[in-house]
C-alpha cells in the first residue's frame, strides 16, 4: 500500500476534532445554527434547506465510562444511545442548537425522551415518528411527519424552508451519494485502493462538516484514488453488518488479522448513502425526500425483514464477499433478533458468519482478535489456502 | 524432526513437543503475570526433560490468549483452530468440541480434515469458566482438583439459577452457613455450568463424536453433568488440557512442511 491520499489526511483532520470539529466551529463562528440527528431516518436535506448545518450525533470512537448516562437510561438501553448521552452530559454537544431524533427503536426514543426532559436547553428537540412498513399509508404518515418537522424547524429558527432550497439540498446530497457509491465501486476490485477502516473514516466525516465542503473532499479523494496505484490486499473478503459503528479501529483490528473488509451493511456505511432521492417523479421536493428515506436500504427495525436480507445477499455477490461479521451491540434488539435469520440465508449461499456481541466503541479486545483470527483461519481452510 | 507448540492460556501455560507423530514431551504450568517469561519457562522445562536445546526444535508455533507474546515462536494460530487440530489428531472421528478454558468456553465443529467449520465463544463473563471454579473451590475450602469428585458424592442437587460469578459466590457462602453439604452445592453449580455449555453447543451442530478439551475436562463431575445434558458420551484424550499446545505443534509441523514444499529445489 502506498501513501495515504491527501484528501484522506484532510478527512482525518476533520475527524480528529470530533465532536466539535473545525468545520463545525467555523460554521458557528459565522453565526450558523447546528442541529444534530442520530438515526438515518431523519431527512438531512430538510435541515440543510433551512440554512442549518445537520450533524450526526454519535458516541466516541472508543469505549466510554457510562456512569452518568446510566443514571438516566436503563443499562439495557444499548451502549450507542448511552454513549451519545454520556457525551452530552459531559458537555461535548453544547454547541448544538437543536436535536432531531426518530422513534425508530426504543433506545433512540428513550435518548430523545431524556433530552426533552433533562437537557432541553436548546430551541428544538423533535422526534419523528417513522413507520415500520413501506406501504402507501405508511408513506403518507411519514410525509406528514416530515412536514411537521419542517414546520418545527421553521418556527424554532424563524426561517422559511422553500421548495427551491430543498431541491438544491437534494442535488447536493445526491451528489454525495453518487460519489460514495463510486468509492464503494472501487472496493469491488481484487485489490481495493482503501481498507474497510478507511472507508468508515471517510463516511464518518460526512456527519461532521458542511455538505458542500465534504463533497469537495470526496471529489478530491476520488480523483486521487483514480490516479493512484494504491492497492490493499487481504486473504479473505468480508462484509460487516449490524448496529451503529463509528470506530475505524474495530474494523482495523479485523483487517490486521489478514482480512479485508470490502463493504458493509451499516447505517454509517451503505445504509446511509445507498438510495438516492428521485429528482423527477415528484412535484413536491418534500415528498421526494420523504419517500427516499422510508424506502432506503432498510434498518433491521423495518418489516418485512426479507427486503434487507435480499439487499445484503445481492451485495455479497456484487462484492464477492466470503464471510460476514455481524457486529451487534448488546441490547440492540432489532439487529440481534434479525441476525439468526440473516445468518441462515447467508449460510445457505455458503457464506460463513462471525457473530460478535459487544459494546459500542470497542476495538481490539483479546476476545475479538481471537474470534476474528479463528474466523479467518476457518475461511482460509474452506478455500484450501491455510 | 521435532516441532513445538506453546499454548499460553489465561490461567494455564501448556507446551507440547512432537516427534515422528508422537508426543515427545509435554508440560503444564501456571500463566504468570508476564507471558514472555511464562512461555520461556514452558519451553525450558520441556527442553530439560528432552535433554536438548532449542536448536533441535525445527519449528515452533504459539496459541492461546498470550499467543503473540511468545518470542521464539515463528507463527501463531488461534486456540480455536489449535484445539480442533489437536482433537482431530487424537480422534479423527470427532466433529464437535467443547473447549472449557480458564476464562472462556468455546463450542467448535470440525470436519474430517481437522478444520474448523463453525465455532462460538461465550461472551465476556467469568461464569462457568476455570476461573469461576477456582473461586468456588476457595470459597468451599477445597482443592480445585477435588471439587469434581466431591460433586459426584452429592445426594441432592442444589439448584442454582445463575452462574454469574458474583451472585453464585455469595449464594454458595450463604448455603455453607446454612449447613448445606459442599457436595450438594458443587453438584448444583456443576449442573448450572453444564446447562450453559449445552446452550453454547446448541449454537453449533452437535454431532458425534464429541470431545471436551481444556483444563475443566479433567473434572469428572463436570464431564458427567455434560454427558447427562447432552445424552452423548464424550471421547476424552489422556490429557485434554494440552490439546491447544498439541494442535499448535501439529500446525508447526504442517506449516514447516508447506514451506519446504513451496521453497524452490536447490
Amino acid at each position: 500500500m502506498t501513501d495515504t491520499p491527501k484528501a484522506l489526511e484532510k478527512i482525518r483532520e476533520v475527524n480528529a476534532g470530533f465532536p466539535y470539529t473545525d468545520p463545525i466551529k467555523k460554521w458557528k463562528e459565522r453565526g450558523g445554527k447546528v442541529v444534530a440527528w442520530t438515526c438515518t431516518y431523519v431527512p438531512e436535506e430538510v435541515i440543510w434547506a433551512a440554512g442549518i448545518l445537520p450533524v450526526r450525533m454519535t458516541g466516541d470512537s472508543h469505549e466510554l465510562e457510562l456512569e452518568d448516562a446510566n443514571a438516566y437510561l436503563y443499562i439495557n438501553t444499548c451502549s450507542f444511545q448511552r454513549a451519545c448521552l454520556q457525551m452530552t452530559l459531559d458537555k461535548q454537544y453544547d454547541f448544538l442548537d437543536g436535536y432531531v431524533s426518530a422513534a425508530t427503536c426504543d433506545g433512540s426514543r428513550r435518548l430523545a425522551d431524556v433530552w426533552r426532559n433533562y437537557i432541553d436547553n436548546i430551541p428544538l428537540v423533535y422526534v419523528l415518528t417513522v413507520p415500520r412498513k413501506t406501504t402507501e399509508r405508511a408513506h403518507q404518515l411519514y410525509i406528514s411527519e416530515v412536514k411537521e418537522m419542517k414546520q418545527k424547524l421553521e418556527e424554532a429558527f424563524k426561517v422559511k424552508i422553500t421548495d427551491d432550497a430543498m431541491r438544491q439540498a437534494i442535488k447536493l446530497y445526491n451528489h454525495t451519494r453518487a460519489m460514495l457509491k463510486e468509492l464503494y465501486e472501487m472496493r469491488k476490485k481484487d485489490k481495493p485502493p482503501i481498507t474497510g477502516a478507511e472507508a468508515l473514516e471517510i463516511v464518518n466525516a460526512a456527519f461532521r462538516m458542511p455538505r458542500d465542503e465534504y463533497n469537495k473532499l470526496l471529489e478530491e479523494l476520488l480523483a486521487e484514488l483514480k490516479d493512484s496505484k494504491r492497492e490493499v490486499t487481504g486473504k479473505v473478503r468480508l462484509l460487516i453488518s449490524g448496529s451503529p459503528l463509528n470506530n475505524p479501529d474495530f474494523i482495523a483490528t479485523i483487517e490486521r488479522e489478514g482480512a479485508i473488509v470490502v463493504t458493509d451493511e451499516l447505517c454509517m456505511g451503505t445504509r446511509y448513502w445507498w438510495d438516492t432521492v428521485d429528482e423527477k417523479t415528484y412535484k413536491d421536493p418534500l415528498e421526494a425526500i420523504s419517500r427516499r428515506y422510508l424506502n432506503n436500504f432498510p434498518c433491521a427495525r423495518m418489516v418485512p425483514c426479507d427486503e434487507r436480507f435480499d439487499r445484503v445477499l445481492a451485495m455479497t455477490r456484487e462484492y464477492r464477499v466470503e464471510g460476514m461479521v455481524a457486529e451487534i451491540i448488546r441490547y440492540c434488539v432489532p439487529y440481534a433478533h434479525d441476525e439468526p435469520m440473516l445468518r441462515e440465508r447467508l449460510e445457505r449461499e455458503g457464506i460463513s458468519v462471525l457473530e460478535l456481541d459487544l459494546e459500542y466503541g470497542v476495538s481490539g479486545s483479546g476476545q475479538i482478535r481471537t474470534r476474528a483470527q479463528a474466523f479467518i483461519e476457518m475461511l482460509l481452510d474452506k478455500k484450501g489456502q491455510s | 524432526m521435532l516441532f513445538m507448540g506453546i499454548d499460553i492460556g489465561s490461567r494455564g501455560a501448556k507446551g507440547v513437543v512432537i516427534e515422528d507423530n508422537q508426543i515427545a514431551t509435554a508440560f503444564i504450568g501456571d500463566t504468570g503475570p508476564e507471558s514472555v517469561k511464562t512461555s520461556e519457562m514452558v519451553r525450558d522445562n520441556m527442553l530439560a526433560k528432552l535433554g536438548m536445546d532449542m536448536s533441535k526444535i525445527t519449528y515452533t508455533m504459539a496459541t492461546g490468549y498470550g499467543r503473540v507474546l511468545v518470542p521464539f515462536a515463528a507463527e501463531n494460530v488461534s486456540e480455536i483452530s489449535a484445539h480442533a487440530k489437536g482433537a482431530h489428531w487424537y480422534f479423527p472421528s470427532v466433529r464437535t468440541i467443547l473447549d472449557m478454558g480458564g476464562q472462556d468456553c468455546k463450542a467448535i465443529n470440525v470436519n474430517d480434515k481437522g478444520q474448523v467449520t463453525k465455532f462460538i465463544m461465550n461472551d465476556k463473563c467469568a461464569g462457568g469458566t476455570g476461573r469461576f471454579l477456582e473461586l468456588i473451590a476457595s470459597v468451599l475450602g477445597l482443592r480445585l482438583e477435588d471439587i469434581g469428585q466431591t460433586s459426584l458424592e452429592s445426594k441432592k442437587n442444589f439448584p442454582f439459577n445463575t452462574v454469574c460469578a458474583v451472585f453464585a459466590k455469595s449464594e454458595a457462602i450463604s448455603l455453607m452457613k446454612k449447613g448445606t453439604p459442599k457436595s450438594d452445592i458443587l453438584a448444583g453449580l456443576h449442573d448450572a455450568i453444564a446447562v450453559r455449555c449445552y446452550n453454547l453447543l446448541k449454537r453449533v451442530n452437535i454431532e458425534k463424536d464429541f470431545t471436551i478439551t481444556g483444563g475443566i475436562a479433567k473434572n469428572q463431575g463436570m464431564v458427567a453433568k455434560i454427558k447427562e445434558k447432552l445424552g452423548m458420551e464424550p471421547v476424552l484424550a489422556p490429557d485434554p488440557q494440552i490439546m491447544g499446545a498439541l494442535g499448535a505443534s501439529l500446525f508447526a509441523r504442517e506449516r514447516y512442511m508447506a514451506k519446504q514444499n513451496a521453497a524452490p529445489a536447490s
